[in-house]
């Protein structure tokens, strides 16, 4: 058990910067998941954290030690490998049992350890068994206790889940909670599967070519995702961005294709990317008039809405504004449906997620929920604070 | 696919059967056979049950005053092993160093040894007498196999089974606290094994079959290799002991054959599945 900091820690492959110089505390028994797309560096870092790769520059402190310059096997780090890298020709209780070896423990002691850590993963039986003799979910759970048996300041899970199917990877994630959790140690976990990074982690570092995008809670991330690349990373299918220009003070924005959609809070900028996810679109009833000022029209000028007040952008949410979407391809999935299309009138693509079966073909009415919306800004894709 | 009768399959197979044994069988049943008939070409293609005294005869006696062929086996044994064995170290080691470690020119390292395929024993045979000769081995047992344990085939192989090996086992190794002799002795030979093996079997055979080098390099009639052996009986004269010659030529066979056929279902697991 013991926290973990990372000092500006940096490597590159020749001229290729595969990490830019990165910061990082971890609390005792801390689990936090690194994810990104693959090549953004998350696996280099996890490996800079072994010892298994050498830094160009910075620190690495485990429980107030610098480990920078120590081998791996002097961190007192154990790590579960994507291919679990079980020794082929040594039986389960040595596969766990080697490590230990190593390290120079009586027979007796390791023997202990090594029966007890298999008894928590429910693998006592299969000790004697060589590692292709066992299922994926098995040598997975061998994996798990080989690095578990040393019982390792720190542990490093290095997408440990992939080669499972998808059944047994729900199954397993949950499991690697429960022993985290219970076990109490420090962890980090790499993954490149944003719902593993939800639901595992303590909190999320969310990697974008080679530097941190964001790091905080999973919730916070999805909440208020820091740029668009985190906004489109998190949450499935991926967010939706509808280009468009602040207008009224910062207060509503002017799609491409001329609607108007009022924002709840003011914000300052100009060209920006209006965010908002599949699950917060829902189809307008039938006649639902289209977002202020769609038909091209002037800001402020004329609303096609009828009985509207003139001047005001319809009221985000209500079903007074709806954006026309041309449907490209539907996706029924039994509990929700997805419907892929295009904003009618600009480029942006859109994805909507609706509950339960919905019969659609050609164009639908869409509505969004504004107290959903992110607003991004288009140059830098950092996500708008409201200014008031 | 499967509408040819299989009654050819059988003829085709019998007739390759046929090619390679009937020599060998041939050899068996003359050497039963009286060696002065045989001497004026009257090979029978049958044993000649009374005939099978001359096995014992040459392994304890040998012929024409040469040495005794259980002596000869032991040399040639002893020799082929030393091969095998010797250029399975050696190509272990350089494999190793090659594949694992990273020091300079260990490109060029692996090139040298490449190009020696081009330089088997027989076309550096010159120097490497000289070499001998200067070390004072000429006419021992060492100097009749350490010439021979350089080989670039066998480091070869072993760098393609030792570069299969999962990078993530290597790391595993590492983050369990196995430094590079470890490693090799309980992860990269258990799961070479059967590579390993059949590389054995091959160049045990090849040191078995090892003629020009121990004929240069040992005239002591005490370092007969049983294939020096069975060309030294062949006289020149017409005094040659066919019956001898044909015992010793079936007593050397066997240990290959042994060697092969114990080591087959290794043998053949080396050959065709890599392990994973």
């Amino acid at each position: 058990m013991a926290t973990l900091d990372l000092l500006g820690l940096r490597k590159s492959f020749g001229s290729t910067e595969v990490l830019r110089p990165i910061d990082l505390s971890l609390q005792d028994g801390e689990m936090l998941v690194i994810v990104g797309a693959s090549g953004c560096g998350k696996s280099t870092l996890l490996r800079l954290v072994a010892g298994l790769e050498t830094p160009n520059a910075g620190r690495v402190i485990l429980g107030g030690r610098d480990v920078t310059d120590l081998d791996p096997a002097e961190r007192d780090i154990a790590m579960v490998f994507q291919n679990y890298a079980l020794y082929p020709h040594m039986s389960v209780f040595d596969n766990m049992a080697y490590g230990l070896k190593i390290r120079g423990l009586t027979k007796a002691a390791i023997l202990a350890r090594v029966q007890e850590t298999a008894a928590l993963l429910g693998l006592s039986a299969l000790l004697d068994r060589k590692p292709r003799q066992l299922s994926g979910g098995q040598r997975q759970r061998v994996a798990m206790g080989r690095a578990i048996v040393r019982e390792p300041k720190l542990f490093l899970f290095d997408e440990p889940l992939s080669n499972l199917d998808a059944k047994l990877r729900v199954q397993m994630r949950a499991d690697i909670k429960r022993l985290q959790k219970r076990l109490g140690v420090t962890s980090l976990y790499v993954t490149h599967d944003q719902v593993e990074a939800m639901t595992l982690g303590d909190r999320l570092l969310i990697l974008h070519d080679g530097q941190p995008a964001q790091l905080d809670t999973p919730m916070a991330v999805f909440e208020r995702p820091a740029d668009m690349y985190v906004a489109g990373f998190i949450g499935a299918p991926s967010m939706n961005f509808l280009h468009g220009r602040l207008e009224d003070g910062g207060s509503a924005i002017r799609l491409q294709t001329g609607a108007l959609i009022a924002l709840p809070a003011r914000y300052a900028g100009d060209a920006v990317v209006l965010g908002i996810r599949p699950e917060h679109l829902h189809a307008a009833p039938a006649g639902t008039v289209p977002y202020g000022g769609a038909a091209g029209g002037a800001p402020g000028g004329p609303d096609a809405g009828p009985g509207d007040s003139g001047d005001a952008p319809n009221a985000l949410g209500t079903p007074s504004g709806a954006l026309p979407v041309a449907v490209d391809l539907v996706e029924p999935l039994g509990s929700e449906t997805l419907i892929y299309g295009r904003v009618i009138g600009g480029d942006d693509s859109i994805v909507v997620r609706l509950a339960g079966v919905a019969a659609v073909a050609g164009s639908i009415l869409v509505s969004l929920r504004a107290e959903f919306a992110h607003v991004f800004d288009r140059a830098t894709g950092r996500r708008l604070i409201p200014i008031d | 696919m499967n509408n040819r009768p299989d009654w050819l399959a059988h003829i085709i197979l019998g007739l390759g059967v046929l090619l390679f044994v009937l020599p060998v069988w041939l050899v068996f049943a003359g050497s039963t056979q009286d060696p002065d008939a045989i001497a004026r070409g009257a090979l029978s293609p049958w044993l000649d049950p009374s005939g099978f005294g001359v096995y014992a005869r040459v392994l304890s006696r040998g012929a024409l005053g040469g040495q005794p062929v259980w002596h000869m086996l032991a040399i040639s044994f002893a020799m082929a092993l030393a091969i095998a064995l010797g250029k399975i170290a050696i190509s272990v080691t350089s494999a190793y160093a090659v594949v694992f470690f990273r020091f300079p020119f260990r490109r060029a390292a692996f090139w040298l040894i490449f190009i020696t395929l081009m330089l088997p024993i027989e076309v550096r045979i010159i120097p490497t007498y000289a070499v001998m000769a200067d070390f004072g081995l000429i006419n021992s047992f060492t100097g009749l196999w350490v010439p021979l344990i350089a080989s670039a085939t066998a480091t070869l192989l072993f760098r393609q089974v030792f570069t299969a090996i999962p990078d993530a086992l290597v790391e595993a190794a590492r983050m369990d606290g196995a430094g590079p002799l470890r490693f090799l002795r309980d992860i990269a030979l258990p799961v070479s094994g059967a590579n390993i093996a059949a590389l054995f079997v091959i160049l045990f055979v090849y040191g078995w079959n090892q003629y020009l080098w121990p004929l240069l390099v040992a005239t002591d009639p005490h370092l007969d290799t049983i294939v020096i052996g069975i060309v030294k009986m062949i006289g020149v004269d017409s005094q040659t002991d066919w019956g001898a010659v044909m015992a010793t030529t079936i007593i050397a066979l066997l240990p290959p054959v042994i060697v092969v056929v114990a080591m087959q279902r290794w043998f053949v697991a080396g050959l065709t599945e890599g392990e994973k």
